[in-house]
């Protein structure tokens, strides 16, 4: 099926690879109409979405969720990155593979993802490692639980799940999540070598970024002023190396380290 | 493909009737109720006449009625209202750790404004203890807000005994009634109660109407400043055809409410006790008896609630999770945290709410899918595996 750019579509999003494998195939014998993404995702026309999802479920497929296709630039970007990507997967390994369960637009932005995945085994022993090797995560201890942010994302680890909020589409959500997979298997294999630490970070205040800056408002950076530059940071559409102040000027070397733990932390 | 509707808690469909006699205050009769021109006196008429109907829902007076935008605007109202007035009198409050975000918030507001408010526990079924609140007064307590029956597990509140211990302190009290208004009796000069709250489209109405019940010498500032509307006490020109609908689907109500809430009663048992009976590890939320006619909420172990609400909905199946998914993190729902069900349950928590048109057959459709769904999830996210459930 070819994607019209003015058509209304939806993405099917499935459990997991497997789950992904079985859906291509009824959707194959069913000869039902869609435009392959990857083991794990499917566009179908909006109208037939419903169907097609209780189709799918009668058939024993677990679908993680289905919502509104977004054109954008998908056509170059999405597809292409949605071809290549594959999520590796490791019997052996401690942390074999996570399932969605539940995928939908985010509240807050549309434009972008929420979901709700489980993991194959309990993590809950390995957060205070996690603690240790996530840079920038904050651990609560009580709760059991650990939160980071990656590229504008927001992950919570639970025991035996995990949540993310503010993904950009499915494909970045996979991606994060097979992060995560590489990451808890690696520090479980190293869990011998690692300090646990059961230290609850405390997140700075965005705009407390600003008050490290040189405040300078030299523009060299582009921005008109210091402050217009703290925003484009918290948008993620500048860097600290821009700021020629911090990377040149000796004076402000202790202002650039502190603002490099800050940035850490808030997952710029 | 097959719909079948059970989330009523959340909202109803406008009933045929109630549309029909909206429109022609959409139409022709659109004039302004306080315009004194023909289709001005048109309007006002029909704005009297919804009161009336709107009142007797729950025994006032018309005179006692104050139309608002919806249950949210109500509660604030209230709130805020009664707390202004009475800032000289006192400045303490008393509510339930389970309210509605309607009053929660409000009163966070007022507790950043210098009010102090008392939030009051509930056991395990989520009932408040009247002898608790008596306890929790204090001589600067100007207001006692608790809700008539709980949104998300049902538990009716007895509101009779807390009415009754308020009104011995000389102390004004508020009820949220939002669920219950329409669905169960409601006589405010037998329960004693100084304002009350309810909405329209709770009750097959059309949204963006409610009602604060206001009992004739209760001191309450307005909300909205402008026009003397509604006695001066909310100002804005009246939203005519939704307080039309809110009138009409009030005389419905009226009419069929102990009939329909003993069907709704049956049908509700049936559905909950076909789920404890057909999936394991489960649980109801709530009390068992002094619950909505409607309502069936339990809590489901190893699997997402919100996950439960997508597999349903690809059935047909419209229900609501208990706990509301942000965009930032999961939070667990305040009222079942209240009642102290751990949080791996609260996570798995399902919401069936019944209403008018809901069939036998339509839960039987339910209690046939429900437990695969279930199995399912807890095979294909591993719970099984894992010996969670």
């Amino acid at each position: 099926m070819e994607i019209d750019k003015d058509g209304r579509y939806e993405i099917i999003v499935f459990a997991n690879p497997e789950e992904g494998a079985g859906a291509l195939r009824v959707l194959a014998t069913e000869r039902i109409e869609f435009k392959h993404i990857s083991t794990l995702a499917v566009v179908v026309p909006a109208d037939k979405s419903p169907h097609i999802c209780s189709l799918l479920t009668d058939q024993d497929i677990l679908i993680g969720g289905h919502y509104k296709f977004l054109y954008r630039d998908y056509e170059q970007d999405f597809f292409k990155s949605a071809a290549v990507f594959s999520p590796s997967r490791n019997d052996s390994a401690f942390l074999q593979g996570i399932t969605l369960c539940y995928v939908a637009p985010c509240l807050a932005d549309a434009q972008k993802i929420r979901l709700i995945a489980y993991f194959s085994c309990d993590i809950s022993e390995l957060l205070p490692y996690l603690n240790t090797t996530i840079k920038g995560a904050t651990y609560n201890k009580k709760a059991s639980t650990l939160s980071y942010n990656r590229d504008q994302a927001v992950i919570n680890l639970y025991n035996i799940k995990v949540t993310v909020a503010k993904a950009s589409d499915i494909i970045h959500a996979w991606q994060l999540l097979d992060d995560l997979r590489e990451t808890i298997n690696t520090t479980h294999r190293q869990r011998d070598q690692l300090q646990p630490s059961y230290e609850q970070r405390v997140r700075p205040a965005p705009f407390q970024l600003f008050g490290w800056l040189p405040k300078t408002n030299c523009q060299a950076c582009g921005e008109i002023t210091c402050l217009a530059f703290t925003v484009k940071l918290l948008q993620g559409e500048q860097k600290l190396e821009n700021c020629p102040g911090l990377r040149e000027d000796p004076r402000y070397a202790e202002n650039r380290r502190v603002l490099e733990e800050m940035v850490q932390v808030l997952g710029l | 493909m097959r719909r079948i509707y059970l989330d009523h808690a959340a909202t109803t469909p406008v009933r045929r009737e109630v549309m029909e006699a909206m429109l022609p205050y959409l139409q022709e009769s659109f004039g302004n109720p306080s315009s004194p021109h023909t289709l001005g006196r048109e309007a006002k008429e029909a704005l009297e006449a919804a009161r009336f109907h709107v009142a007797g829902l729950f025994h006032a007076e018309p005179a006692e009625i104050v139309f608002t935008s919806g249950g949210t605007e109500s509660d604030n109202f209230a709130l805020c209202g009664v707390a202004w007035a009475n800032q000289e009198k006192g400045d303490h409050i008393i509510t339930s750790a389970i309210e509605h975000h309607a009053v929660l918030n409000a009163c966070k507001f007022l507790e950043r404004r210098g009010f102090a408010v008392t939030y009051l526990p509930v056991d395990r079924y989520g009932l408040i203890d009247p002898e608790q609140l008596r306890k929790a007064i204090r001589k600067e307590t100007i207001l006692v807000s608790i809700m008539h029956a709980n949104n998300e597990v049902g538990t009716i509140e007895p509101i009779e005994e807390i009415a009754a211990i308020t009104r011995e302190r000389g102390i004004c009290f508020h009820t949220d009634a939002v669920q219950t208004c329409g669905h169960l009796s409601i006589d405010v000069r037998r329960l004693q109660v100084d304002l009350l709250s309810a909405s329209a489209h709770k009750l097959y109405g059309p949204k963006g109407v409610g009602v604060l019940y206001v009992r004739q010498g209760t001191r309450i500032v307005p909300f909205l400043y402008g026009g003397e509307q509604e006695q001066g006490r909310r100002a804005s020109t009246e939203n005519v055809a939704g307080i039309v609908g809110f009138g009409k689907a009030a005389k419905l109500a009226a009419r069929n409410s102990e009939e329909e809430s003993n069907r709704l009663v049956n049908l509700r048992d049936r559905l909950i006790r076909g789920i404890l009976e057909s999936v394991e590890e489960v649980r109801l939320n709530g009390h068992p008896t002094k619950r909505l006619p409607g309502n069936a909420s339990v809590s489901v172990s190893g699997v997402e609630g919100e996950a439960l609400i997508l597999q349903l909905d690809m059935r047909g199946i419209c229900a609501s999770a208990g706990s509301a998914c942000n965009s930032s993190t999961v939070e667990p729902s305040h009222v079942l945290t209240a009642m102290g069900i751990p949080e791996e349950a609260i996570h798995g928590s399902l919401r069936l709410t019944l209403g008018r048109k809901n069939l036998g057959e339509e839960i039987d459709y339910v209690l046939e899918v429900l437990p695969g769904i279930v199995s399912r999830l807890r095979v294909g996210t591993g719970q099984h595996r894992m010996g969670k459930v």
